[in-house]
């Protein structure tokens, strides 16, 4: 997944928790703050659910909570993408 | 709602437990477990009045919280008696605070009296309408206050203010013993009816704000300064996920019901949206 899939995939998360602030999060770049951008804890718990599901993912709760910037978010996800390529790389070396 | 007797018999067993404790190891009071004498007013400034301002004009609502505890509650004796109690303790948390505000100065007399005044104008009105979102609201704002508590004991403990310290230690340790008696009675309410709790739970979770927010003059500007209130991570790592966990659920069981319930809502509002026009027809 290239950064800038990450960043779209973030987008679309948060727009379907919180649709109401969708022109807003338009225009979201990785140093956006969540909390600036009126996202509440359920807001997060929803677009966090919302990417796990397309991802196929679970993020650990300690970090889901540290959570504050896009760029957090996007960490996340790259941590599970790269465990989870290593994965398949075992898988297909066995 | 009625409630069997099996129920009736553990609240009660629940209640005993929790107030055995309360009885031997966490009573205090302000007089002998504060040491006064200690008092520095020069360890306080501007934003720690507002910070124990804020919580004591929380715990002021101490009358509108136990009428509705009591109202809920009373034909259950074991929930009853616990309301009895609670509001026994957080009215002595208003005390402290209030006796803390005056004798270090921070706080004229006549001061807190017009800030009372301002208080107690306005009535809390409950966001929960049956025992059991009462439970699921009472577990969640009081380890918000416990956690609220902590970090200015931490503060005070640092700064050298040992009278402040003992006061919010006193009044968090109190309400960490809620929280944990709120916890178990979501934990029956889960046994009893997992689909209902956790409709109630997505409800009051959606929804949730301290019970402050809506009637404390300035909240929005109080909450500015740390430590009034929590940021939203602290919320979420120290509030919301062990207290999910605690009633053996996950975060994506509560969303799949909040999503479950926003659909819900939208279909209603469409359906009244398709039948309003009708309506005016048929008026016609």
């Amino acid at each position: 997944m290239s950064e800038e899939e990450i960043l779209a995939l973030i987008r679309e998360a948060l727009v379907y928790a919180a649709p109401d602030k969708a022109a807003q999060l338009d225009r979201i770049e990785w140093s956006s703050s969540l909390s600036n951008l009126g996202i509440d804890s359920i807001g997060l718990l929803d677009a966090s659910s919302y990417i796990e599901d397309k991802l196929a993912a679970h993020f650990p709760d300690d970090k889901l909570a540290r959570v504050e910037l896009v760029s957090d978010f996007g960490a996340l996800m790259r941590q599970h993408l790269q465990s989870n390529g290593h994965q398949d790389e075992r898988r297909q070396s066995l | 709602m009625s409630v069997d007797r099996i129920r009736k018999e553990r609240m009660y067993r629940t209640y005993m437990e929790f107030f055995e404790i309360a009885e031997k190891k966490r009573r205090w009071n302000i007089w002998d477990d504060i040491p006064w004498e200690k008092l520095n007013p020069a360890l306080n400034d501007e934003a720690d009045a507002v910070r124990i301002e804020t919580f004591c004009g929380v715990e002021l609502y101490v009358p509108d919280y136990t009428a509705h505890g009591f109202n809920m509650s009373r034909s259950i004796f074991g929930q009853a008696w616990f309301a009895a109690n609670w509001g026994y303790e957080e009215s002595k948390h208003a005390l402290a605070f209030r006796e803390y505000l005056v004798r270090s100065g921070l706080r004229t007399q006549d001061q807190y009296m017009d800030y009372e005044d301002q208080i107690l104008s306005k009535v809390w009105i409950s966001p929960a309408s049956t025992m059991r979102q009462t439970s699921i609201y009472g577990a969640f704002q009081e380890i918000a206050t416990y956690l609220i508590y902590h970090q200015q004991y931490q503060k005070a403990l640092r700064e050298g203010n040992e009278v402040l310290a003992r006061v919010v230690q006193l009044t968090g340790r109190d309400e960490a013993a809620h929280c944990g008696f709120y916890r178990k009675l979501v934990a029956f309410e889960m046994e009893d009816d997992p689909q209902g709790t956790m409709e109630d739970l997505a409800q009051i979770v959606k929804n949730f704000q301290m019970p402050g927010a809506a009637l404390i003059p300035d909240y929005e500007k109080r909450v500015q300064i740390e430590g009034v209130g929590l940021t939203r991570q602290q919320f979420m790592a120290h509030a919301i996920l062990p207290t999910l966990r605690s009633f053996g659920t996950t975060r994506s069981d509560l969303i799949k019901i909040i999503r479950a319930q926003e659909a819900r809502k939208k279909e209603r509002r469409e359906r009244e949206g398709e039948a309003a026009p009708a309506a005016l027809v048929a008026a016609e």
